[in-house]
């Protein structure tokens, strides 16, 4: 059934809906939020007079005043300014290894999903063994053979979201094989590759836009729990989970603050990446 | 049935030649049974004709229609492209058969892809065209095509949601006239539509055969589009074909029940073969089982059904598998003749 | 307001809330059924005569609210009715059939519990006597070995099937009148032909009142004695088949007929015995 053609113009809600659907991505709630991150990110040593990493052994666990907005850790350092720094180092590796691993993985589920045989045959059980790996462990393994970097760390994460990506593209290209505009596009003289680029892909991707936003979560929490046993960030740098696990023990002694705002700040990446996820979704799904 | 090659002066532009196609579905853990879904089923198609292949669900009409577009090959028998052998043909050949024959489906929302405008799929479909090359091109000669199926070009940059179904069918007609093609297979293409949708799309797809002198094939159960276009029909049931001939002579006066069946059950109320009715459902065949595939549900079967039965000859050009066909029509013709006399 | 009319419809407006906004589906429809006939609702997809039907049982979606209008049922609205006291009058005294078979039934109980249910909640009988009456409408029905199919899941069953077990559940309580809404359309021509036999059958012989809608103005005219022509929302025609389809006085209808076919009206057969071999 298509879109009723019956419709109310002039009523406030549908030209709410109307101003909605052609505002730019960027002023939704989630954009703002998105770029208040971003910006406080970059222009972070212009928004604080400290320096994420000097102590101040003197003011270890200050509740926040004005001195130091969000209060200090256990180590004396200014919370807020670390929640700052933070934001370069978490958002970007996850962001970017979360994009490394749809740009990799994308593709080639909608191929294994389109071609089938021994092609889907070879990549699913490759995606097996990627996925059977402990991560931890695994990470540990590449970081000891090739160096503990940032850039390093991205490409290891990266590693374990390319099956992820691989498997979901590949379960939804699977049903759009047999679907009329692809047997449309083969009677157009579309070869198979560029039937997987043009028609299965794009398609495909359906899913993968209310995903994302979630491996982005996770691999904020797997940085933490890798920077924790020291890989990929080193204390003392300034990284949300690192700061978490730092302060969480403190919790109970009534110390919220140090564990409290980079969790908030963690929170509300997420959020809105997960608000702007679903924008894009209903911009690019008609 | 005769296998040598007629003689005729032209060859079908498209044709099936005692085509078998049987699929392999899962019964239990590791079996999988065989189902046939053709069985010795040829059919001629002609350029500015149209052959219309009328049978329900599981008759088998749109495997055959797979075969005749070249999706899938068939296990015995062969698809023939102006009299060549569809196996046989080269690059270029491909090629060609691609351009000249094109489809219409029956769902028009999953017929184009969600994500393109309907501009977008109708040049998409102009690959082929080695006369254009730039975009712009392509959306120019696109909004032609619509204009020709009688749409306005400011359909090019709405979404297929956002277009109505009928418009919708018109827009996938015009993405089939993309390639200039000879044939147009079209899947039951009032079916998704409204009475007057079925109207304008039938009204164009005629206007358009005798304009462009386009061959149709023409897969449905609407008896009334049937009726409209149809040059020649073929009716199949489980695989088979059980009644062919000239259009007009088999939808005045079928002959197979299965035929006189459907026709009933599709007139509903006009006088033409009111009151004939098969019984029960589909159900699977025996295996090895060679008779008339209608016995369990026909209202005539006597036990002579169960040998092989072939498409015979009863008139000119009208085959009928089944060797009750002239006594039960003469049998109806008396009853009918008497219920009129009182 | 008709005295014989078993069921009445009232200027009632049904509102749809979309993504544009609140549009009326149903506007001001008014027509009735009188005892023991047969009325057929025909209009284009997207008219709103489905909405209408859903809305006499109150049957509407979440999208959809009846904003005003009176439905009345042997006198009694139905409109105003509490939930409880119209949940006895669902299934009990108005049927439905709907069009889709097997996105009706419930995947997860056999054919046969779900019409035994049905019974039961309305007739306070034991499991073994609904049980019994359900095989034997099942038999009614024209199904080849009801005691089998009584056992079958909705998944296991054929569409010709399917639609006559969702039959059997709008019959077991004996209604007075049954809407059908487009009960065949999913159906093969000849199935199609063998359900609406044994639905004229059914209906007919309990001398039921029913209101068929449809797509199909020759089936409607082939089985009713009155009609209703919808187009977006409203009821533009009504009246009785031969009136309206003799003499048709809206543009509307006129295109309806055309388009349809229709040169000749008879009314519909059902099957008769094959010629003797």
């Amino acid at each position: 059934m298509n879109a009723s053609t019956i419709s109310d113009n002039s009523t406030l809600s549908a030209a709410l809906a109307r101003w909605r659907r052609g505002k730019p991505l960027l002023l939704s709630p989630a954009g703002i939020v998105l770029a208040v991150l971003v910006a406080s990110a970059i222009l972070a040593p212009m928004l604080t007079p400290y320096d994420p990493v000097t102590p101040f052994p003197a003011e270890k666990l200050q509740p926040p005043s004005a001195r130091h907005w969000f209060g200090t850790d256990p180590l004396g350092m200014d919370v807020f300014t670390r929640v700052l720094y933070a934001t370069r180092i978490d958002l970007t590796a996850a962001v970017a290894s979360v994009l490394l691993g749809i740009l990799v993985g994308a593709p080639l589920g909608a191929l294994a999903g389109y071609v089938r045989g021994w092609l889907d045959e070879a990549l699913m059980r490759m995606t097996e063994i990627m996925q059977a790996f402990p991560q931890i462990l695994f990470a540990m393994a590449i970081f000891a053979a090739v160096g503990s970097s940032v850039r390093n760390l991205v490409l290891i994460l990266a590693f374990f979201h390319v099956p992820v990506y691989m498997r979901m593209v590949r379960s939804s290209a699977l049903p759009l094989r047999e679907s009329e505009f692809v047997l449309a596009a083969r009677c157009a003289g579309h070869s198979p590759f560029s039937l997987v680029i043009k028609h299965i892909l794009p398609n495909a991707l359906v899913p993968v836009f209310s995903q994302f936003s979630l491996s982005i979560a996770y691999t904020i929490q797997m940085i933490a729990g890798l920077s924790f046993i020291g890989l990929g960030v080193h204390v003392p740098q300034a990284e949300w989970g690192a700061m978490i696990n730092l302060g969480a023990g403190y919790v109970i002694f009534g110390k919220w603050w140090p564990a409290f705002f980079p969790g908030l700040a963690a929170f509300v990446a997420s959020f809105a990446l997960n608000g702007l996820g679903r924008r894009l979704k209903e911009r690019l799904i008609k | 049935m005769n296998s040598s090659p007629p003689q005729s002066a032209e060859t079908p532009f498209l044709e099936a030649v005692d085509v078998r196609k049987s699929y392999g579905v899962h019964a239990g853990w590791t079996r999988i049974a065989s189902i046939t879904a053709l069985e010795g089923v040829s059919v001629q198609a002609w350029e500015g004709k149209t052959l219309a292949i009328a049978g329900e669900s599981g008759c088998g009409k749109s495997t055959l229609g797979r075969l005749l577009l070249g999706l899938v090959a068939p296990e015995r028998g062969e698809i023939r492209f102006t009299g060549h052998p569809l196996g046989a043909l080269t690059e270029i050949g491909w090629r060609n058969f691609r351009r000249s024959v094109q489809m219409v489906f029956q769902n028009t929302l999953t017929s184009f892809n969600p994500m393109l405008t309907v501009g977008g799929t109708v040049a998409d479909a102009m690959r082929l065209r080695s006369d254009l090359i730039s975009k712009q091109a392509k959306m120019g000669e696109a909004g032609h095509l619509l204009n020709q199926v009688g749409l306005e070009a400011s359909l090019l940059d709405r979404y297929p949601s956002e277009v109505s179904a009928g418009q919708l069918q018109k827009a996938s007609i015009a993405r089939a006239l993309a390639t200039k093609p000879r044939m147009i297979f079209l899947d039951e293409p009032t079916s998704a539509l409204d009475a007057s949708g079925r109207r304008q799309i039938l009204d164009l797809l005629s206007r358009l055969q005798s304009e462009l002198g386009l061959g149709y094939v023409l897969v449905s159960h609407d008896f009334h589009a049937i009726g409209a276009m149809a040059h020649h029909l073929v009716v199949m049931y489980l695989g088979q074909v059980v009644e062919e001939g000239p259009a007009a002579e088999v939808l005045k006066q079928p002959l197979h029940p299965y035929t006189r069946a459907l026709l009933a059950a599709s007139a509903l109320g006009s006088s033409r073969g009111s009151g004939w009715r098969i019984r029960g459902e589909l159900s699977q065949l025996p295996p090895g089982y060679q008779g008339c595939r209608l016995y369990s549900r026909c209202p005539h079967a006597a036990p002579g059904c169960r040998e092989l039965q072939t498409l015979v000859a009863v008139r000119p050009q009208q085959n009928v598998r089944c060797w009750r066909a002239v006594e039960i029509a003469s049998q109806s013709d008396n009853s009918e003749r008497k219920s009129h006399q009182n | 307001m008709d005295a014989s009319a078993i069921l009445s419809v009232e200027e009632l407006t049904v509102e749809m809330k979309g993504k544009s906004g609140i549009s009326p589906a149903v506007r001001n429809a008014t027509l009735s059924v009188r005892s023991g006939a047969w009325l057929g609702l025909v209009g284009e997809s997207g008219s709103g005569k489905s909405l209408l039907a859903l809305s006499i049982l109150r049957l509407l979606p979440r999208a959809a609210t009846m904003v005003s209008g009176k439905i009345s049922y042997q006198g009694r609205d139905l409109s105003k009715m509490k939930e409880a006291e119209l949940a006895k009058v669902r299934g009990r005294e108005i049927s439905v059939v709907f069009q889709n078979a097997l996105t009706a039934l419930n995947p997860l109980f056999t054919a046969g519990e779900q019409v035994a249910d049905v019974y039961q909640f309305h007739q306070q009988a034991s499991a073994h006597e609904a049980r019994e009456r359900v095989v034997a409408l099942f038999g009614a029905m024209g199904l080849s070995d009801p005691e089998n199919t009584a056992r079958m899941y909705p998944h296991q069953l054929s569409g010709g099937m399917a639609q006559r077990v969702m039959l059997a559940m709008a019959l077991i309580c004996a209604p007075r009148l049954l809407i059908a809404d487009d009960p065949t359309s999913t159906l093969d021509a000849t199935i199609q032909a063998q359900v609406l036999d044994v639905l004229v059958d059914q209906v007919s012989r309990r001398k039921m009142s029913m209101l068929l809608i449809s797509r199909d103005v020759r089936l409607v005219s082939a089985l009713c004695s009155t009609i209703a022509v919808m187009k977006a929302g409203e009821i533009v025609e009504s009246g009785t088949v031969g009136e309206v389809l003799d003499s048709p006085s809206h543009p509307y209808t006129v295109q309806l007929i055309v388009d349809a076919g229709i040169k000749e009206r008879r009314p519909f057969r059902r099957a008769q015995e094959a010629a003797p071999r």
